[in-house]
């Protein structure tokens, strides 16, 4: 088959797909291995050199809790290939493609006071508690906050923190 | 000067306020970053609901 009779086919199909209201899939979401700890700095890599070389890149993903990998969204694998090549921190791009399906608990973050319970074990993460480990004894969800028992001190005193400052680490009674 | 993310729109931004919202409530407490360099055709830009090309936050605090 020529290169004009392929091309025709292509158009053909398209035509098709427009016509049954099909939609064509343009985007496709890749993965890509990094050095860990390097995400942010190579996707910023990758959005400067695809904005310079207006490269069809349309997207970057660096999820905060996945450690070594990247999403990159594309028209097609070999752009990221080309936008990659010889870029430091990169490793490889993994074979196949991820559906935005798969990446759904990565875009939508869920609120961590959704998650605790009274009697829950949890580490404290933020302000001058951090790294203290506690109890809850209420958790207020209007409010986005908790009230904590701390297990490290001698005297028991009842500390309230914002829900996203604490991270469980245990289930409580209630909760097993 | 260090990044900070808007609290509403989640927009990283430099400054002291958001372009985008104008709005100053800025935090540099966030988790993940979303690239978007085209909004209308990534998929990724269109589920998170971004209209405006731009290095967003995942997650702020």
């Amino acid at each position: 088959m020529s290169e004009e009779d392929k091309a025709e086919a292509k158009s053909e199909a398209e035509a098709e797909s427009r016509e049954s209201g099909v939609e064509v899939e343009k985007t496709q979401i890749f993965a890509l291995k990094t050095t860990s700890g390097q995400e942010v700095n190579v996707a910023n890599m990758i959005s400067n050199r695809a904005a310079a070389n207006k490269a069809p890149i349309y997207a970057v993903l660096v999820s905060g809790t996945l450690k070594g990998y990247i999403f990159v969204e594309a028209a097609g694998p070999h752009f990221i290939d080309d936008i990659v090549s010889g870029a430091k921190h990169v490793r490889q791009r993994l074979p196949g493609l991820i559906k935005i399906s798969e990446l759904e608990r990565y875009l939508i973050t869920k609120p961590v006071i959704e998650e605790l319970e009274v009697d829950d074990t949890v580490e404290v993460v933020g302000g001058p508690l951090k790294g203290m480990k506690a109890k809850i004894t209420k958790v207020d969800k209007i409010k986005n906050e908790v009230t904590l028992e701390l297990l490290e001190a001698s005297i028991t005193m009842p500390i309230t923190v914002g829900g996203d400052y604490v991270r469980r680490l245990e289930k409580g009674r209630r909760g097993k | 000067m260090k990044e900070r993310a808007c609290v509403k729109c989640h927009l990283i931004v430099y400054g002291n306020i958001c372009p985008n919202c104008k709005e100053s409530s800025l935090s540099d407490d966030f988790t993940g970053v979303l690239i978007i360099l085209d909004p209308e055709k990534s998929e990724i830009g269109k589920k998170m609901g971004i209209t405006r090309a731009g290095r967003y936050a995942l997650k702020v605090r």
